[in-house]
């Protein structure tokens, strides 16, 4: 429910402007929830709309009562409006604009408006342009700028006096990119050519750009100066970082690595290691008796094989055992005592089969012969038997 | 910048380099072990008091770690057997065997398809020239002991003398 | 053969001798930071003083990864001076799919808030289909380099689990060897990577520049 939370915090700061008293906006993640899932099934539903019974239908993980709340309100402020397509069928239809609006939320609280920020730069920069453009229209919207820097770098600079932590999670939805402070500056340059009488307004805003740069950059320094080696890589997105990796040609990434230096793969065999490595190696020929094993330790940490290398090694050692020295045996020979054993001896021959390592192979063929009174009690025919050529 | 001091530069870049031969007329940074062979030379890490990484078991403290180190060693063992003939002799510098000698005495003294098997043991051997226990020419088709061999005590091999002893002498090559 | 460090060692008994060298080749040779606990030389301060004095000899230093965990790593002046080194320098593929692996495996976790520890080692492996896919590499070069990475171990390898979790590389032991300003070093170079018009890297380029008038 964090995300929640977060939709809900951006929610009200945007509508702080306009609500009647603190209580007018949601204060439950839910309620959020199902006006979006409200609003994605209008979406998919096209022009038919939707009817309440399917508006409840979508809604069904909710409490009837959440939902009967949210419903009544989003119909008293228009975001969904009964319509009557045929007389007595009552549909509702949903309004384009709160879909719009829920989706600036997700992308406030995503980036802290630096996307909006962005959005807004360049819609200025293009109504700068714009021959129809009036000076009062070009200085109310530079002063509107002006005061968003100048919110963006007070709240920048609170933040900058907290705790590491709390800096290092909240900075990067608020302080600037060099592009950002690069957009501002070329509207602010725009602006003063084509109305070079708002040059007061236009010595704010550069101001508000300048201070909201500033800000920023402290911000980064105190980061920068903080204690960790690796906590500051939370604050580019994860997405940048995936870019990178994608688009960074050979030379960029190793570039990285300039200024470091590694050991040399550098693996000690000691004689002692090589001769227990050569003793407890699968081999063709019988081993001959083992001379007394040099003074190891610990063995266990004498030769780490990966488990399924040594797993390897101990299959190949029963299948050995099983095969002595032939290259098939009916697997009824083998199986031939008690159950238990049997059973783990199988389970061991169709392991050795099934190692894609091992030239091992379990065969069975269709008959089943049943021995009353033995131990197992059936066995299929079948044989067990070494691939390739053994020596 | 504080100038570091030229030998421990040295001595440090040998860690990071690796065993590189050099020609035998250049000196070897003092502090390191020199092991020549014929014209060429290295330079090795020296160890306070005889002390190799095989202490590191005493103090059950993991090495780096290794891919399948059990079948390294056991190309090694292999490799060993074909060109450390005077066994009475130290390991380095031997001579040189044949790679083909190597692969069959390997291919045969363990289980397993034999094409695998040697298949296998080459990139073991590539991976051990890497690292400096065996000097591997594939033009030629020769295998050599590695310098680092020159690192083992005279008192830790004897039970390694004794296995070598015992494996099968090498296919094709001459035993002494 | 000990004559570099019998200097150093010449003052002590048999005993402390040997727990001199135990931990002096311990912490050299280890796969990753050894408790002080085992090593009587890392334990009494004087005695570790005289351990980083043996490390010194070849531009090592001691680094203390956690309270009580040991382990060598190049002095950052030897780093430095050595870097520039062409035969020091690993080749190009291997950085480049080394930063790679430290992109998926840490900065990406890491920025995703999933990692804890300030570390560069992670459990998340980067998968092998990702690091193809989604990179300006070939599959004959990555592959390659990973076989070198991981005989050096300066990546680790992570099997792909029964549960579905899938397999990977992860940085490798190496990593415990970085000293702090490296550790800080290779934070600040894949940030001026990756984000060179972050308001981050413009303070890391700033903080250099004054770094290196003070120098002057």
């Amino acid at each position: 429910m964090l995300v929640g939370e977060a939709v809900l915090g951006v929610y009200r700061q945007m509508f702080a402007a306009l609500a009647r008293d603190a209580g007018a906006v949601v204060d439950d993640p839910e309620l959020v929830d199902i006006a979006e899932t409200l609003l994605s099934a209008f979406a998919e539903a096209g022009e038919e709309g939707l009817s309440r019974e399917q508006m409840r239908h979508v809604c069904r993980h909710h409490p009837a009562e959440a939902f009967e709340n949210r419903l009544r309100v989003l119909r008293g402020l228009g975001a969904i409006r009964e319509v009557f397509p045929k007389p007595n069928q009552l549909r509702y239809r949903a309004s384009f604009t709160s879909v719009v609006g829920l989706m600036f939320v997700r992308r406030m609280m995503l980036d802290g408006g630096q996307s909006e920020m962005h959005r807004l730069l360049a819609l200025e920069q293009l109504n700068v342009a714009d021959p129809r453009m009036t000076a009062e229209q070009a200085r109310a919207g530079a002063e509107g700028l002006g005061r968003a820097f100048r919110l963006w770098s007070v709240e920048l600079l609170t933040l900058a006096n907290s705790t590491i932590e709390e800096l290092r999670e909240q900075a990067p939805k608020l302080w600037g990119t060099a592009e950002i402070i690069e957009r501002a500056e070329r509207l602010h340059g725009a602006i003063l050519r084509r109305w070079p009488e708002l040059d007061r307004t236009c010595t704010e805003l550069r101001a508000a750009i300048h201070a909201y740069g500033d800000a920023s950059r402290r911000a980064a320094a105190r980061l920068t100066d903080s204690a960790g080696t690796t906590r500051n890589l939370t604050l580019l997105p994860p997405e940048t970082w995936r870019t990178y990796a994608r688009t960074a040609s050979r030379e960029e990434l190793a570039g990285v690595l300039d200024g470091f230096v590694f050991d040399a793969p550098a693996p000690w065999h000691d004689p002692a290691a090589i001769v227990t490595a050569v003793q407890e190696g699968p081999r063709t020929t019988p081993p001959r008796p083992a001379p007394p094993r040099p003074s190891v330790p610990d063995p266990g940490l004498s030769d780490r094989t990966p488990a399924d290398r040594s797993e390897a090694d101990r299959l190949a050692g029963i299948a050995e055992q099983v095969l002595r020295g032939r290259d098939r045996v009916e697997v009824h020979q083998v199986l031939n005592r008690d159950w238990a054993t049997a059973r783990r001896l199988l389970a061991d021959l169709s392991a050795a089969h099934l190692h894609p390592e091992l030239p091992y192979r379990l065969v069975w063929s269709d008959g089943l012969r049943a021995r009353p009174g033995s131990s197992p009690s059936w066995l299929s025919d079948g044989v067990f038997e070494r691939l390739g050529e053994a020596p | 910048m504080t100038q570091v001091d030229p030998q421990v530069l040295a001595r440090a870049r040998a860690r990071i380099t690796g065993p590189v031969a050099f020609p035998a007329a250049e000196p070897v940074p003092a502090g390191l072990t020199r092991v020549a062979a014929g014209e060429r030379v290295w330079a090795l890490p020296a160890w306070p008091d005889g002390a190799t990484p095989a202490v590191l078991e005493e103090y059950q403290t993991l090495p780096m770690p290794l891919d399948r180190p059990g079948q390294a060693r056991r190309v090694l063992a292999a490799a060993l057997r074909c060109c450390w003939t005077r066994l009475d002799d130290a390991p380095w510098p031997g001579r040189a065997a044949a790679l083909t000698d190597v692969l069959e005495l390997y291919a045969t003294t363990t289980r397993g398809d034999a094409e695998l098997m040697r298949r296998w043991a080459v990139g073991d051997l590539r991976r051990l020239a890497d690292t400096g226990w065996l000097l591997l020419d594939e033009e030629a088709g020769t295998v050599r002991p590695g310098p680092r061999t020159a690192l083992w005590a005279e008192e830790s091999l004897a039970p390694l003398r004794a296995l070598l002893r015992r494996m099968p002498p090498p296919p094709g090559g001459s035993d002494e | 053969m000990s004559e570099l460090f019998e200097p150093l060692l010449r003052p002590y008994d048999e005993k402390r001798r040997a727990e001199l060298v135990a931990a002096y080749m311990a912490v050299e040779h280890a796969a990753g930071p050894v408790p002080e606990v085992r090593f009587p030389a890392l334990r009494e301060p004087a005695l570790r003083r005289t351990v980083a004095r043996m490390l010194e000899l070849s531009g090592r230093t001691l680094i203390r990864t956690s309270p009580a965990h040991w382990i060598s790593g190049y002095d950052d002046a030897v780093r430095e001076a050595l870097a520039g080194d062409p035969a020091c320098v690993l080749p190009i593929a291997d950085r480049a799919v080394l930063v790679l692996v430290l992109i998926h495996s840490v900065a990406i976790p890491r920025a995703e808030g999933l990692l804890t520890d300030d570390s560069w080692l992670s459990p998340y492996p980067a998968p092998l289909e990702e690091l193809r896919r989604r990179s300006q590499l070939t599959i004959s070069e990555l592959e390659a380099a990973l076989r070198r990475l991981r005989a050096a171990g300066l990546v680790g390898q992570v099997k792909a689990g029964a549960d579905e979790a899938s397999g990977g590389y992860v940085p490798g032991p190496q990593f415990h060897r970085l000293t702090e300003a490296a550790r800080r070093r290779l934070q600040e170079e894949l940030i001026l990577a990756a984000g060179p018009d972050s308001p981050l890297a413009a303070a890391i380029r700033a903080r250099r520049r004054g770094a290196r008038k003070e120098r002057v």
